[in-house]
C-alpha cells in the first residue's frame, strides 16, 4: 500500500504546487502532504444573511486576534490561533496570518504578480545594503514567463526596468476620468503608474491551476491532514530521507519516505519544521533576516469633488491602478534606502470611520460622498536584519505536540521614514489631480499583517551566511530543497507570490537534472 | 398575555390530542424536508450582562444618538444593538472591554460636568456637545476619549445594519443593502 516516491513534498501552495507540476510532468513520482484538509467549494460552503450569524458579522471576540482579514463569513478558512500557538514580545507584537488547507494561501490571496528586478535581486550592489541574491533577473526571467500563463496574469507592459514586463493577458481597458487625472499628476512628479497585475479567473488557487494537471500524469499523490512534525535523516549519509507526520485528525503518528525532500510549507512554518528537524543550520542563519512588506492600509482616503453629490458623470469613477517603485531607482533619498508601491482604486464611498459625524448628519454626509472615494494602500520594502529572527518556543506546542515558534521582528527609521514619505508623497500627488484628502495617516500594520512574511531560511553564495543555494538547494544536506518565500534574500515593495512560484519551477528544474544524473 | 387560570387543564388538553398521529405529507415522505428556522432574535430579548444597569442606560442613549431610526429605517435601538454589543463585549478581551467601560465613564463624567445630568437623559443638543469630537476631521492618533467614541460609532453602525430589522427594511429600497456573504461552513 505504501508508495515509493521520488520526491517529498511538503506545504500545496505556490512553492509546493508549482514543484508537483513541474516534476510530475517529467515523469518523477511525488507524495505531497498537508497539514490541512481538503476544501469542497460545493459542499463547505453556502449564501448566508449576516443576520443569521450568531455574532452578526463582526465574529467571535479574540478568536482570531492577529488574522485582520478574517470575518464571521470566511473564519473558517483561517489556521486557528489556538490549536496553532506562536509566540512573541508583547512590546512587539507578530500577526502570523495561516492558512492549513489543501492550496494554502492561494486559496485566499490577492493575486497580485509582480516580477522583481535585479534592483532587489542585487540589491548590496545598488546600495550596499544587506546580501544580493546568488540569482540575478536574467536567471529567473525565463521562469517568470513559465508561470505567468499558468497562474493567468493580466497586466500592462510598461518597458520599467524596476518593475519587468511579462507575458500577459495584455489589459487594454480604459483608465476612468479621475484615474488618468491621478496618472497625470503622479508623471508629472516622476512617478510611474501601471494598472493592476494580477492571476485571473473564479478561482487562482494553487488547486485549480497546478494540482490538476500534476495528478493527471498520476505521478502525484496528495495526503491531506499530514501535520508534519521532524524531517529525517539517514545516520549514516547525513541525507534527509523522509518526514515524520501526524494525522490531523487522529493525532496518529507516521513516517513518509522519499529520495528527495522538498519544504514549501510556508515561510515560517518551513523554517520552524527545519529547526524542529536540527537541520540544515551549520550557517546559524536558519531563522533570522527575517521581512516582509510593510503595509500602510488606506493611507491616503481622498474624494473626487466633481462626483459630489451623485453627479458623477460616466467614466469619471471606477478602476485602479498601481503606484510603482519609483524611490532610489535614478536618485538617492536621504532618510532611507529601497523604495515602496501603492495600489490605488478609484469609485466606491469612504468608509464611515474617517467621515465626520453621526446619525442624520453622517447619513446625509454618506449619500453626498457615494463613489466619490479615491484611496490608496501603500506597501513599502521592509530590511532583511539578523535581528529579526525567528526561534523554536520549547515552552509552548501546538495541537500535535510539536514546538511553537517566537518570532521576533520590528520594523525600524529606514521603513518609518519611507512610510511618512508615501504619505506625503501620494497625498501631494491627490492634491495636484484636483481631489480632496478627507485623511492621511503613516502608520503602518504590525510586521506579518501583509501576509508577505520572507526570508529565514535565505539563500546566498556563501554557505556561512545562507542556508540555500541559488537552487534552493540546502548548502548542508543536496537532497533538501526549500521553495518557499523563507529563501528570499531581500524583497521589494513587489507582492511574492510570482517570484516563489518561478523560484519553485526553476529549483524544480535543477532537481530533476539532477535526480536524472544520479547526483540525488 | 394569558393567566394561569385562563389557561385549559391538562385533562381537557389531553381530550383535545388526536387518537392517530397525523400522517406527514407525501412530499416529506418522498423527500427529506428542510425546516424552515429563524433567528434567536425573534425568541426573545437578550439578557444584558456586561455594563451596570445605569451604563446600559447611558450606553442605550449613546446608541440612540450615534445611529437614530431615520425616515423609517431601524435606528439602533430597534435593532437591538445595545443588547447585541453588551453581549460582544461580555465576550471580548480585556482590552476591549477597558476601552468602553473608561469609555463610558468618560461620556457620563463629561455629561455631569457639562449637562449636571446623566448622559442617559440627555436631550439632543446635550448629547451633541459631549460627542463633540466626533464632528471632527479623523486624524490618526485620536485622544482615549475620541478612540472610543470612533469604536463605538463603527460598532453601532455595524451591529444595526446588520441586524434582521435593518436589512428587512433596507434590502427593499437598497439593492446593495441585502448583507448577503458567502460562509464558509468548518471544513473537516
Amino acid at each position: 500500500m505504501v508508495g515509493n516516491y521520488d520526491v517529498l513534498i511538503i506545504g500545496s501552495g505556490a512553492s509546493g504546487g508549482t514543484v508537483a507540476y513541474t516534476l510530475t510532468k517529467k515523469g518523477i513520482s511525488c507524495l505531497m502532504l498537508d497539514a490541512g484538509p481538503v476544501i469542497n467549494y460545493t459542499r463547505d460552503r453556502a449564501l448566508k444573511n449576516v443576520y443569521e450569524l450568531p455574532y452578526r458579522g463582526f465574529g467571535r471576540p479574540d478568536r482570531f486576534p492577529h488574522v485582520t482579514q478574517a470575518n464571521e463569513f470566511n473564519g473558517n478558512l483561517w489556521a486557528d490561533e489556538k490549536q496553532n500557538p506562536y509566540t512573541y514580545d508583547p512590546k512587539d507584537p507578530y500577526y502570523w496570518v495561516r492558512v492549513r488547507l489543501v492550496g494554502g494561501k492561494t486559496l485566499v490571496w490577492g493575486r497580485a504578480s509582480w516580477r522583481m528586478s535585479d534592483y532587489e535581486f542585487k540589491c548590496k550592489d545598488h546600495d550596499g545594503f544587506g546580501e544580493n541574491w546568488p540569482v540575478s533577473y536574467s536567471d529567473l526571467a525565463p521562469y517568470y514567463d513559465k508561470v505567468e500563463p499558468i497562474w493567468r496574469v493580466t497586466g500592462r507592459k510598461e518597458g520599467l526596468p524596476q518593475l519587468p514586463d511579462g507575458i500577459f493577458l495584455e489589459d487594454h481597458s480604459p483608465d476612468s476620468e479621475s484615474v488618468k487625472r491621478f496618472t497625470a499628476a503622479a508623471k508629472a512628479k516622476g512617478i510611474p503608474i501601471t494598472k493592476p497585475r494580477r492571476a485571473t479567473g473564479t478561482l487562482a488557487s494553487s488547486i485549480n491551476l497546478l494540482l490538476p494537471s500534476a495528478l493527471e500524469t498520476g505521478y502525484l499523490t496528495v495526503v491531506p491532514n499530514a501535520v508534519v512534525s521532524r524531517i529525517t535523516t539517514d545516520p549514516n549519509t547525513g541525507l534527509v530521507n523522509g518526514a515524520t507526520f501526524i494525522d490531523r485528525r487522529s493525532h496518529r503518528e507516521m513516517h513518509a519516505k522519499a529520495r528527495v525532500v522538498v519544504v514549501g510549507a510556508a515561510c515560517l512554518e518551513s523554517t520552524r519544521l527545519l529547526l524542529n528537524s536540527g537541520i540544515a543550520n551549520s550557517s546559524g542563519v536558519l531563522g533570522h533576516y527575517l521581512f516582509d512588506q510593510f503595509y500602510v492600509k488606506d493611507a491616503v482616503e481622498a474624494i473626487v469633488p466633481e462626483a459630489r453629490g451623485a453627479k458623477n458623470k460616466f467614466h469619471l469613477m471606477g478602476g485602479g491602478g498601481y503606484v510603482v517603485p519609483f524611490r532610489n531607482i535614478k536618485s538617492r533619498e536621504k532618510d532611507f534606502i529601497r523604495g515602496y508601491s501603492a495600489d490605488f482604486s478609484s469609485g466606491g464611498t469612504p468608509p464611515t470611520r474617517i467621515v465626520p459625524g453621526y446619525g442624520e448628519q453622517l447619513d446625509k454626509a454618506m449619500a453626498e460622498l457615494a463613489n466619490t472615494r479615491f484611496s490608496m494602500t501603500v506597501m513599502g520594502t521592509v530590511l532583511p536584519r539578523h535581528e529579526n529572527y525567528v526561534q523554536i518556543d520549547k515552552t509552548v506546542c501546538d495541537a500535535w505536540g510539536i514546538p511553537a515558534l517566537n518570532i521576533h521582528a520590528r520594523y525600524t527609521e529606514n521603513e518609518f521614514n519611507m512610510a511618512r514619505d508615501a504619505m506625503n508623497t501620494l497625498s501631494e500627488v491627490c492634491h495636484s489631480a484636483g481631489f480632496e484628502v478627507l485623511a492621511k495617516h503613516d502608520k503602518m500594520v504590525p510586521p506579518g499583517e501583509s501576509i508577505h512574511e520572507l526570508g529565514t531560511c535565505r539563500m546566498g553564495e556563501d554557505p556561512k551566511k545562507s542556508v540555500l543555494n541559488k537552487w534552493n538547494q540546502s548548502h548542508d544536506i543536496k537532497n533538501l530543497f526549500v521553495v518557499d518565500g523563507s529563501s528570499f534574500a531581500s524583497g521589494g515593495p513587489q507582492n511574492p507570490t510570482l517570484t516563489i512560484s518561478a523560484l519553485a519551477m526553476r529549483a524544480s528544474d535543477y532537481m530533476a537534472e539532477q535526480m536524472r544524473a544520479g547526483n540525488l | 398575555m394569558q393567566t394561569l387560570a385562563a389557561l385549559p387543564t391538562a385533562s381537557l388538553l389531553n381530550a383535545q390530542q388526536p387518537v392517530v398521529p397525523p400522517k406527514p405529507s407525501p412530499a416529506a415522505v418522498e423527500e427529506i424536508p428542510v425546516i424552515e428556522a429563524t433567528i434567536p432574535d425573534f425568541a426573545g430579548k437578550t439578557v444584558t450582562k456586561f455594563f451596570s444597569p445605569a451604563q446600559f442606560s447611558c450606553f442605550k442613549r449613546l446608541t440612540d444618538v450615534l445611529y437614530p431610526s431615520m425616515d423609517g429605517v431601524p435606528g439602533a435601538v430597534q435593532a437591538g444593538a445595545p443588547e447585541f454589543l453588551d453581549f460582544l463585549l461580555f465576550e471580548s478581551p480585556a482590552p476591549r472591554q477597558a476601552l468602553y467601560r473608561n469609555g463610558m465613564d468618560e461620556l457620563e463624567h463629561r455629561a455631569q460636568k457639562v449637562l449636571n445630568i446623566s448622559f442617559a437623559s440627555a436631550d439632543q443638543a446635550g448629547a451633541e456637545k459631549i460627542l463633540a469630537p466626533l464632528r471632527e476631521p479623523w486624524t490618526a492618533e485620536p485622544d482615549s476619549f475620541t478612540a472610543f467614541l470612533r469604536v463605538a460609532k463603527q460598532d453601532v453602525i455595524q451591529a444595526t445594519q446588520n441586524s434582521h430589522d435593518w436589512i428587512r427594511i433596507m434590502s427593499k429600497r437598497v439593492r446593495s443593502a441585502g448583507g448577503v456573504g458567502m460562509y464558509w461552513f468548518p471544513i473537516d
